[in-house]
């Protein structure tokens, strides 16, 4: 049995089948991941004590060093008020949106928009 | 083929969008907590960097008492810091303060940024001159009178301060605090 292509039927199959087993696999060590971070986030919690305590100890000039915000969050944006900002220090509407607007790829202005209204309606 | 395809999908989608929402969940949790952290953090340590006038305690067994003015998150991390570390061989305790009317007798003063600027001006309006440092989130917090301010420049807190609303206070801020603060007057 052959496929128009030539490419013999049990091949094709054979190769599907490993793409899907791989991405199985890659499910599952994504999974994995995330219980590894949960259980980081479990230790960064437990340390939380300690965290603040190194805080506390540090001289002054080093605190004045410490980096407050996390990389991922320091997205620039432009707020309502036109002002230069960042997701991080954004309102909450801005950070949904911009996260749904990825998460649905959205195409348009007006749809992002449109789904945020209806999103802080349920809250 | 349509169901295999769509089971590739399916599991793509799940692999690849479900964990990048959830760092950036957790992301904006730990930027939140550090942020507090890091103020809380600062306010220890201006009792270790600034001077207060006699009159500010009543004995020398009076605690270093830090007061918040309307909730904050930054509280619990003041709690912590109250359970494990002294002020100037003093004991703190923080205060949380529900109304301009209810703030009694304090060394530092937190006022976060959540508060108006009329309710920033009647507190400082309120206890100016009784020795209290004043420290504000606000933006224009110096201008309404407060003593130094938190502001966010280049991903780090800068400390603000007014040497002015620090002499009406009779506080003696060190030359280590001033080389790291930005002095604004």
């Amino acid at each position: 049995m052959h496929l128009k292509d030539g490419m013999p039927r049990g091949r094709g199959t054979g190769v599907l089948l490993s793409v899907i087993l791989a991405l199985c696999a890659a499910g599952h060590v994504a999974r994995a991941q995330q219980g590894g971070d949960a259980q980081q986030k479990a230790s960064a919690s437990a340390a939380n004590s300690g965290d603040l305590e190194g805080l506390l100890d540090l001289p002054i000039e080093q605190l004045a060093k410490m980096p407050v915000a996390v990389p991922s969050m320091d997205i620039p944006v432009t707020s309502v008020t036109k002002e230069a900002s960042t997701v991080g220090r954004s309102a909450a509407a801005v950070r949904m949106r911009t996260d749904r607007s990825r998460r649905f790829l959205a195409a348009s202005m007006e749809w992002s928009l449109g789904n945020t209204r209806d999103n802080s309606r349920q809250l | 083929m349509f169901l295999a395809t769509s089971l590739c999908l399916v599991l793509v989608w799940a692999g690849g969008v479900t964990t990048p929402m959830l760092n950036a969940q957790e992301d904006e949790e730990t930027m939140a907590n550090r942020e507090y952290r890091i103020k809380a953090a600062y306010l220890y340590q201006f009792g270790r960097y600034v001077e207060w006038p006699a009159k500010a305690f009543s004995d020398g067994n009076s605690p270093f008492v830090i007061g918040v003015l309307e909730q904050d998150p930054l509280v619990s991390d003041l709690e912590q810091i109250a359970k494990i570390k002294k002020i100037q061989d003093r004991p703190i305790q923080i205060r949380r303060f529900s109304s301009a009317a209810d703030i009694r007798a304090c060394n530092i003063l937190y006022l976060p940024a959540s508060l108006s600027s009329e309710t920033q001006a009647e507190v400082i309006r309120k206890i100016a001159g009784q020795g209290i440092l004043l420290v504000g989130d606000a933006n224009g917090f110096l201008n309404v009178g407060g003593v130094m301010q938190f502001a966010v420049e280049d991903n780090k807190i800068r400390v603000l301060i007014s040497r002015k609303a620090a002499e009406r206070e009779g506080l003696t801020i060190s030359a280590k605090l001033l080389q790291v603060a930005r002095v604004v007057d």
